[in-house]
């Protein structure tokens, strides 16, 4: 695509199903009332019009501009979101310290300067401020250590 | 005379709660991290207190008060620290504070310029709660005649001021706004009990917590979008010694009057919804570059240049929270966030709150003040911690981050469902990011979304379903027609910028 403002058009467009989803939501599955006694699906079925019609005007705006899409860090995205999911995952069946230990060693592929040795270290280092912080600090109720099985 | 002594019951009242031990150990507790936090680069001041906020939740009410206000300076103070130091501001409002600030720091002056942006900010910071405490009775009275018209009106003001103010392209700010808006509508209806886009989930019934979208879109987008930059990045500072940080009498003289101006600058600014800091600080760095004689130090560490911007940008942190405190609609997306926290811990910001627990109110504002009081102590002894920290890379950071960011949300609710809204919005902080769209409205269209619907349907019960109601009624009308004129002005501006 050739002098068009990348970003614009994809982010603009975007915003289109968006608000087109919510509107489409709202007048489908709730009630939508009269203007004098508003239902519930009034108000953000207008919202996601209105973001239909901005949605449209950034896209058109986006035609007239040339600019390329910006490049996206996907090593260092999935390297967090992988992190952050194992720890959601573990966290309940087996406690912290199995939490913290996959979010450590997950979300340490973003980094290309991360040694083993470092990553473990920071591991235990986070363990131990874990538990002083939020178990000794604050009483939070949870588990250093849970086996489910 | 009335008037002063009621304001002088109401301050004592306020130091009193203020001043109990444990709520200063409390508020002090919240300087040190929120400053920790802020420090961090790639950590601005919205994801510092969305990163601390969930540690008051185990507290009571007033000591959760007391440390969210220490929370509050210090991150603002940490990302002024990082501006000086690594030329890398935090937020926007901070990004003034590099132009003369830096070239301070590599003059090899950074002790200097460091004080005197804790100074700078006890004296905004000063002005604007002095400021407050005349003005927010003021406003409460005029608040107390409004009814839902007029506050559908003030908000829609005060989300279009800030979407166009802020932004480059107003109509993209506009999206955030109405994204924000639709994300705060999930959960039940208050008026029906209706599940709105909550597709049948019960945990979602209670609306989505702002401290995941808040995580989410400021803290995990960040850490995804800093981490090859940063560890390229060879931080090279100095050590900054305590004497050091002494200024000089001429240094002194010079600032005194650019500390001051700032002030009131940025105490307007500030207290007009959605400006902010950010538009006070520039505008207060303009004013001292004109009002000087030698404006080609200006860049090259001139020291009114830092000061005058940075006291600014305290006093309009304070003052914005007027129509905050006193009429519960935030200006910018930081009050935006203080709020929802309030409402967290069932404070309600608004006329009501000062007239029926005024205890609460006045603690509040003192212990803004005491908080930035003991910034300026605490910070003092603390710089060499900060510039440590400074120094270490940043991939031996962003680990522990994401640690406070899980333990932080998993907290609030003690459910996973949290971390996946965190997870969600991270995806989604990050690509609007990458594609150019500000963040901070989104958070403003979140928490005023819920309460403009309320107003709105209100205000059709009450006018039997009479659209006009908005523009025959005078306080009303004439708020959306400023909201009409700013909405003009900032398209005719954008587009003219483009041709």
């Amino acid at each position: 695509m050739p002098s068009v403002n990348q970003s614009d058009f994809i982010g603009g467009a975007s915003l289109v199903l968006f608000g087109a989803a919510t509107t489409g939501y709202a007048f489908i599955e709730l009630p939508l009332g009269t203007i004098r006694r508003m239902g519930p699906g009034l108000f953000p079925g207008a919202i996601g019009l209105l973001l239909v019609f901005i949605g449209i005007f950034i896209t058109l705006g986006a035609l007239k501009g040339a600019d390329q899409l910006p490049k996206f860090e996907v090593r260092s995205g999935v390297a967090v979101i992988a992190g952050l999911s194992g720890f959601a995952l573990t966290i309940d069946r087996f406690g912290l310290i199995v939490a913290i230990f996959l979010l450590t060693f997950l979300s340490s592929f973003a980094s290309r300067k991360l040694t083993l040795r470092a990553i473990f270290v920071i591991a235990v280092v986070l363990c131990f401020l874990a538990w002083a912080i939020f178990l000794l600090g604050f009483n939070m109720p949870v588990h250093l250590w849970e086996w489910p099985f | 005379m009335e008037f002063f002594s009621i304001l002088g019951n109401n301050v004592a009242l306020g130091l009193a709660t203020a001043l109990i031990p444990e709520n200063l150990f409390y508020c002090a507790l919240g300087v040190f991290l929120g400053t920790l936090a802020g420090v961090i680069p790639g950590i601005g001041t919205l994801a510092a207190m969305s990163l601390l906020f969930p540690l008051t939740f185990y507290l009571n009410p007033t000591a959760a008060l007391v440390m969210l206000a220490g929370i509050y300076y210090g991150t603002t103070y940490g990302g002024s620290t990082t501006s000086i130091l690594l030329n890398l501001p935090g937020t926007p409002s901070a990004a003034v504070a590099c132009i003369d600030g830096h070239p301070m720091a590599n003059q090899g002056r950074a002790g200097v310029a460091l004080l005197l942006t804790t100074v700078a900010s006890f004296v905004g910071a000063t002005v604007g709660i002095l400021l407050m405490m005349l003005f927010s009775p003021m406003i409460v009275t005029a608040a107390l005649k409004f009814g839902s018209a007029e506050y559908f009106s003030l908000m829609t003001l005060g989300l279009i001021v800030a979407a166009t103010m802020s932004n480059e392209s107003p109509l993209k700010g506009l999206a955030m706004i109405l994204v924000g808006i639709i994300i705060g509508l999930v959960g039940l209806d208050i008026y029906t009990g209706a599940g709105r886009f909550t597709f049948s989930l019960p945990t979602l019934y209670d609306g989505i917590s702002i401290v995941a979208l808040a995580m989410g879109l400021f803290g995990v987008s960040q850490i995804i979008g800093s981490i090859r930059i940063a560890e390229s990045k060879v931080a090279t500072i100095q050590d900054v010694s305590i004497r050091s940080m002494l200024p000089t009498l001429a240094e002194c003289r010079q600032s005194i009057k650019p500390l001051l101006r700032g002030a009131g600058i940025g105490s307007f600014f500030g207290a007009l919804p959605g400006s902010g800091g950010t538009i006070a600080s520039f505008v207060a760095y303009a004013t001292e570059k004109k009002l000087s004689r030698t404006p080609e130090r200006f860049g090259h560490g001139a020291i009114e240049g830092l000061a005058a911007p940075e006291s600014a940008n305290n006093a309009a942190d304070q003052t914005a929270f007027i129509p905050t405190m006193a009429l519960g609609i935030p200006g910018t997306a930081s009050m935006a966030m203080m709020l929802g926290v309030l409402m967290i811990h069932g404070i309600t910001p608004g006329p009501s709150l000062m007239t029926n627990s005024p205890d609460l109110f006045w603690g509040l504002i003192m212990s803004f003040w005491i908080g930035n009081l003991l910034l300026l102590l605490i910070n003092i002894p603390m710089i060499g911690l900060w510039v440590n920290l400074l120094r270490t890379p940043y991939q031996f950071l962003y680990p522990g981050i994401l640690m406070f960011i899980c333990m932080g949300t998993y907290s609030v609710t003690n459910s996973t469902i949290d971390l996946w809204l965190v997870i969600g919005f991270g995806l989604l902080g990050y690509a609007l990011l990458r594609l150019n769209f500000s963040l901070p409205p989104l958070l403003l269209g979140f928490v005023l979304g819920p309460l403009m619907e309320e107003h709105f349907r209100r205000a059709m019960l009450y006018s039997r379903g009479d659209l006009t109601t908005f523009i025959t009624q005078p306080i009303s009308g004439s708020f959306l027609g400023l909201t009409v004129l700013i909405l003009a002005a900032s398209f005719y501006f954008s587009l003219r910028k483009k041709q």
